[in-house]
């Protein structure tokens, strides 16, 4: 064998390596979260609030109720203004100003969490002077944001001009188009960048941290202070008491398969899009 | 033949107006959100600016009972973690990113671009909770083991804990590795075949094309999706917060408990009390933040490049 | 022959992309009722002729044109674009129904994308003499609720012919609409062309000579952006008077 072969064989066996040490992390990471997740999982714990301090049971439905309602309601705020910037940016390309919007898009997907907790904090829960889950679901609203305008951008490109054209062609004026043609031949594909931000959100724990603060407590009131998945599994984690700490596991298992559900309509629908287009 | 406008065309022109002003009004929100996300956290830290100035960035004493900050500490962690994360995955990164290009067929590789993305979706709170209580435990192990071998005392006991700087660089360093492995493997898949096939051609093994082809070809772009995964890294907050341990001295050796920008907000917000204390996180969330933004807007400029050459 | 009546003016057309002149002082007259040829070799500017007269062309970025365009004696340029392409309809190269409508909605695009809202029984009535129009109907009839892409490329194209005169414009632009259509269908869609000039005026782009003889009553001859010669079919075909559009009739520029 020629040095050169045998480097060519050594680099295929490394590059191979690599892959298969990334599957076996993943599964180490996976299997952790299932078996130690469902060992403690009963119907409790889907159903109950935590259990008063030193008495054991209790569940995690206020959380899991918690994550809903952030997410759903950060979403809510967020979807708006993240179309209309997206579709700004997609029907004005190759103008300035487009192009400052899609580079605050980029850099403000890359702002770190915490740094969104803080500022949730210092910009709502001081004025309103009270921790609520409406100022987490804001927070939130701000990682939603530039991820939703960059999915709408990338898929409104993806409409074939010859649609917009003929539309443009009988008639209709801009927003008629943009509406009535690009957004409902891309509807697939925009709900589906839809529910992967939410998937992102739904996981994410610093920007609850000062601003949702967490409550022991079924809250449905958005002004108060309200739990969420990702805080309890921060909170039980840090828990002295190793029964927390398997309800940790528990709720990361719950979390996982929420953030799963969502992906996987999200691929589902890009399935779909991909093959009207062929 | 040119009509009245009749009321459905004055109803066309009022949607029109508003969705012109909808979107204009979304796009000046979005570039509004950077300035005041800049404003809102400059005045927020007001307080540590006034007790110390400029030198808080070199400072490297940090204590709330003295109510003397300094963010050295703080910002060493940051780039010891982040840095170090990047070193350890970046050869994994390529490595997966090579083989799913010119290795595997798309039967092999559309379920491991799946776990990928699988990988990459977990909550940062998960990637926290497995390493607080899986990987931390091997790392003390280590710790103590490699303590032992070298005859020292302060390693062993700062390893009996397994928290600190190495810990949060191996859980760091596995999550940032699907972000990079995607990334890169992005601009891999836009390589032109005709290129590798020429180089094949000419009698060169696999490997010599990829080597003297394929990198070359995509180096500036696998540079720009280092520097966006450094990014994360750095900003990266409740993972390295659960298993850094909440160090407030500046650190000496890897297996010292630290913090990280991030790690230290979360860590330390709720039970900061005075505006100075306050004012100081908030300051560190403000340079977070800069570099965050810096570090994103030039590797989305290194990447354009990498892209139109 | 007398003279023809006169549906659209053209007068000293120029046009660009970017720093690129496609076009050249176009002058023409299109006759009323009656279909209008535009061929030429490709690249010579008869795409973007036609898309400067329903401003589509202008809608490009770095896209301009100047000069003027009369509609029925009315200066486009004092209406409101929307007006103008209310009036011109215009069918594609490759069938584009739109893929979120019905045939039904297909056919009423026009009303529904411009906000105009039509009784049912009108809307019915319209769809139904447009489809026959466009000899549609005994095809679709069953299949009107069902999405307008899971026609046939023929059927879509005409679907598409149908959506344009739907509207009840003065003019419409066909541009190369059989390029992408197998022969069976492109000879169903010349044929229906001089039913249509009953009612509607036609500007037809080709880049074939056979198809501009087949189905054109005019012809206007482009080249490298300028409109080299413009007359009644046959005696263009027949007797050439620029010597360019000679050799091209005899097959010197393919």
């Amino acid at each position: 064998m020629t040095p050169r072969k045998l480097k060519n064989s050594v680099m295929g066996f490394l590059v191979a390596a690599s892959a298969v040490l990334l599957i076996a992390v993943l599964v180490v990471i996976v299997w952790h979260i299932f078996i130690s997740g469902v060992k403690y999982l009963n119907w409790n714990f889907f159903t109950k609030a935590p259990a008063p301090m030193g008495e054991s049971g209790g569940g995690v439905f206020n959380a899991i109720v918690g994550t809903f309602l952030i997410t759903l309601v950060a979403a809510a705020i967020g979807t708006p203004f993240g179309m209309f910037a997206g579709i700004y940016v997609a029907e004005h390309r190759g103008r300035r100003f487009a192009d400052v919007v899609r580079l605050c898009a980029d850099a403000l997907q890359g702002v770190p969490s915490i740094v969104i907790g803080i500022f949730g904090y210092t910009f709502l829960v001081v004025r309103f002077r009270s921790y609520s889950a409406l100022s987490a679901s804001i927070a939130l609203a701000f990682m939603f944001v530039p991820t939703t305008t960059r999915v709408t951008e990338e898929v409104l490109n993806l409409v074939p001009s010859g649609l917009k054209e003929a539309a443009y062609a009988l008639g209709a004026r801009q927003s008629s188009v943009v509406w009535n043609v690009s957004i409902k031949t891309a509807a697939a594909g925009i709900t589906s960048g839809l529910l992967t931000s939410m998937a992102r959100i739904a996981g994410e724990t610093a920007p609850l941290l000062f601003t949702a603060f967490g409550s022991r407590y079924v809250e449905w009131n958005m002004l108060r202070p309200m739990s969420a998945l990702p805080l309890q599994i921060f909170i039980y984690a840090g828990s002295p008491y190793p029964a927390l700490q398997q309800q940790a596991w528990s709720a990361a298992f719950v979390l996982v398969l929420l953030i799963l559900l969502l992906q996987y309509s999200a691929k589902h629908l890009i399935a779909r899009v991909l093959r009207v287009k062929a | 033949m040119v009509t009245q406008p009749s009321r459905s065309d004055r109803r066309e022109l009022v949607h029109e107006r508003i969705f012109t002003a909808a979107g204009v009004t979304a796009a000046v929100a979005l570039v509004t959100t950077i300035v005041l996300f800049l404003l809102e956290l400059f005045i927020a830290s007001r307080a540590s600016r006034a007790a110390f100035g400029l030198p808080f960035l070199w400072r490297s004493e940090w204590n709330p009972v003295t109510e003397k900050f300094g963010a050295l500490p703080m910002i060493v962690g940051t780039l010891v973690t982040g840095f170090g994360a990047l070193l350890i995955s970046t050869p994994f990164a390529l490595g997966i990113a090579i083989f799913l290009a010119d290795y595997a067929d798309r039967k092999l590789a559309e379920p491991i671009k799946y776990l990928i993305g699988l990988l990459g979706g977990l909550p940062s709170v998960i990637f926290g909770l497995w390493g607080l209580f899986v990987l931390v435990p091997i790392v003390s192990k280590f710790e103590v083991w490699f303590g032992k071998l070298v005859g020292s005392e302060a390693l062993v006991a700062s390893g009996t804990t397994g928290v600190g700087l190495l810990a949060a660089i191996l859980l760091l360093a596995i999550m940032i590795l699907p972000f990079s492995a995607s990334l890169i493997l992005e601009s891999l898949l836009v390589v032109p075949t005709e290129l590798k096939e020429g180089a094949l051609a000419l009698g060169a093994t696999k490997w010599d094309a990829i080597q003297n082809v394929e990198l070359p070809y995509v180096q500036k772009s696998t540079v720009g999706a280092l520097v966006l995964s450094l990014g994360r890294a750095l900003g990266e907050t409740m993972a390295v917060t659960m298993v850094i341990g909440n160090g407030m001295k500046m650190p000496t050796t890897l297996f010292d408990p630290a913090n990280t920008l991030a790690s230290a907000i979360a860590n330390q917000f709720l039970e900061a009390t005075s505006p100075v204390y306050v004012g100081s996180l908030i300051q560190l969330a403000l340079i977070l933040f800069v570099i965050a933004i810096i570090i994103n807007i030039v590797a989305r400029v290194i990447l354009r490049r990498g892209v139109q050459q | 022959m007398e003279e023809p009546v006169i549906v659209l003016e053209t007068q000293k057309i120029n046009a660009w992309f970017g720093k690129d002149q496609i076009l050249f002082d176009v002058s023409a007259r299109i006759p009323k009722n009656r279909v209008t040829a535009i061929m030429g070799p490709s690249g010579c500017g008869k795409t973007t002729f036609v898309r400067t007269l329903n401003r589509l062309h202008q809608m490009t970025p770095g896209a301009r044109a100047t000069g003027t365009v009369l509609l029925e004696g009315i200066d486009t340029s004092t209406m409101d674009v929307v007006d103008v392409r209310k009036h011109i309809g215009m069918v594609f190269q490759r069938p584009n129904p739109f893929p979120t409508m019905t045939v039904y909605e297909n056919v009423l695009a026009g009303y529904l994308l411009t906000g105009q809202r039509l009784p049912r029984q009108k809307a019915d009535q319209i769809v139904e003499t447009t489809l026959r129009k466009v000899g549609l109907w005994s095809e679709v009839q069953s299949k009107l609720f069902k999405a307008g892409t899971s026609l046939s490329g023929g059927q879509q194209q005409r679907l598409c012919i149908a959506r344009a005169i739907a509207m009840e414009p003065a003019l419409v632009l066909f541009d190369e609409p059989t390029s992408a259509l197998d022969p069976k269908s492109t000879s169903v869609i010349e044929e229906l062309l001089s039913d249509l000039t009953t009612e509607y005026s036609i500007i037809f782009v080709t880049h074939g000579l056979q198809q501009a003889a087949r189905v054109s009553d005019y012809v206007a001859f482009f080249m490298l952006g300028e409109l080299v010669e413009f007359g009644e079919t046959k005696r263009v075909f027949v007797g050439p008077q620029d010597k360019r559009t000679e050799d091209y009739l005899s097959g010197k520029y393919g």
